[in-house]
């Protein structure tokens, strides 16, 4: 065999080789920052923070107590405890992932569409490398810096909400930049469609960046 | 936009589909293009024959992964251009990369027939599955990419000689795992 030939057949291994490297990619997109830090006071980084929030879709609360939501999960970030207020049907549809590693401890969270995640694990758990995970959008550590929500746009990957940030940390929700669910699932892939379509409703009880 | 969408404006013969792939994956395909040729003219071209293909093919052929889709297409079409390319047209880190494959290989022309290539695909991902993630992942970006040593060392983390070392184990390995599947190579 030539190599060329060789080159060619390595090219058509299946997807799910290069799907793994290109989410390790994201991976450390979303979490390395090679800019050098900024120097933001805390009232600025709150004023950025309401400006996002009154400029998107995100409705932004400051809460320490509340009646639990039909549908609400509570992530911590760093530390600091974030809580999102879900779709209300989204109940029992979907499951949260702690994805941090050593090296990015409490800062990396997977939200997915619970049928095709579960089958995703359950073929993993055998042995196979299955193509969908059915994630719908990360809540990720974006920088150890505070990034402007201008900022969060120009170095976004995928389709990036803009959350909070504090001195020395942003924290985004990306959402998933391709199809996550297999499109021969009719049942699922209209059920996946709808929660992606409904990410934009959630909302968050985010933590008192003052009293830290 | 989201690539379920992409996909149904070229399931809906819309021309607009080429413009959102265009600006959602042009950068990825000249990337790729650019790994393979060192030429932007040849580059430039290879991307744009990604995009007619993606035209003839996606109606019968809905991917599974857009960007991995395209990516494939680039490669090949850059692939076959960097075979027809004189070697001053061809970006040396490619040719490096290609020629780490002819370690692995006799050199003599294999006379390809679908069900040998699909063999050696599935031989080459058993490989593949049997080896740790950071392995797999230097790999795929030092063969499926053609990425040079210094770009996956920015990437990865590790250090030059430790990739080098870590190919060089995998190309052996491959090499070993491949004859023992009964493979000519």
């Amino acid at each position: 065999m030539k190599k060329e030939q060789l080159a060619e057949l390595i090219g058509n291994i299946d997807d799910v080789f290069i799907n793994e490297s290109d989410a390790r990619e994201e991976y450390k997109e979303v979490h390395v920052s090679k800019r050098p830090r900024r120097l933001v006071t805390m009232v600025a980084v709150i004023a950025l923070v309401v400006m996002s929030f009154a400029a998107g879709a995100f409705a932004a609360n400051k809460m320490d107590s509340h009646e639990p939501y039909p549908a609400e999960e509570k992530v911590v970030l760093d530390g600091m405890d974030v809580t999102l207020v879900l779709p209300e049907d989204w109940a029992g549809k979907y499951v949260v992932e702690d994805l941090s590693t050593d090296e990015f401890p409490g800062s990396y969270y997977g939200f997915y569409e619970k049928t095709t995640h579960d089958k995703y694990l359950e073929k993993q758990a055998n042995g196979e490398m299955p193509s969908f995970e059915g994630r719908l959008f990360i809540i990720a550590k974006e920088a150890d810096e505070a990034l402007t929500p201008q900022e969060v746009q120009e170095r976004a990957f995928a389709p990036t909400r803009y959350l909070f940030a504090t001195e020395d940390a942003t924290y985004v929700l990306t959402m998933a930049s391709d199809v996550q669910v297999d499109w021969e699932d009719e049942e699922t892939v209209e059920l996946y469609q709808t929660m992606q379509s409904q990410v934009g409703e959630i909302s968050f009880i985010l933590p008192s960046l003052l009293s830290q | 936009m989201e690539d379920s969408k992409i996909i149904d404006l070229f399931w809906g013969r819309d021309e607009a589909a080429i413009i959102e792939t265009s600006s959602k994956y042009g950068r990825l395909c000249n990337y790729i293009a650019n790994n393979i040729l060192a030429n932007h003219e040849d580059s430039e071209e290879v991307v744009n024959d990604t995009y007619l293909t993606l035209w003839n093919r996606i109606p019968s052929d809905r991917p599974s992964r857009f960007s991995v889709f395209i990516g494939r297409i680039t490669r090949n079409l850059a692939l076959k251009r960097y075979e027809y390319n004189t070697a001053s047209k061809r970006n040396p880190e490619a040719v490096c990369s290609i020629d780490e494959l002819g370690e692995i290989v006799s050199g003599i022309d294999f006379v390809e027939n679908e069900i040998e290539k699909k063999r050696i695909e599935q031989a080459i991902e058993q490989f593949l599955l049997s080896q740790d993630s950071n392995k797999r992942h230097v790999f795929i970006r030092r063969y499926w990419y053609f990425d040079s040593i210094s770009e996956i060392s920015g990437r990865t983390g590790f250090s030059e000689s430790k990739i080098k070392s870590m190919l060089f184990h995998l190309r052996k390995g491959l090499k070993d795992h491949l004859e023992k599947e009964g493979i000519e190579i």
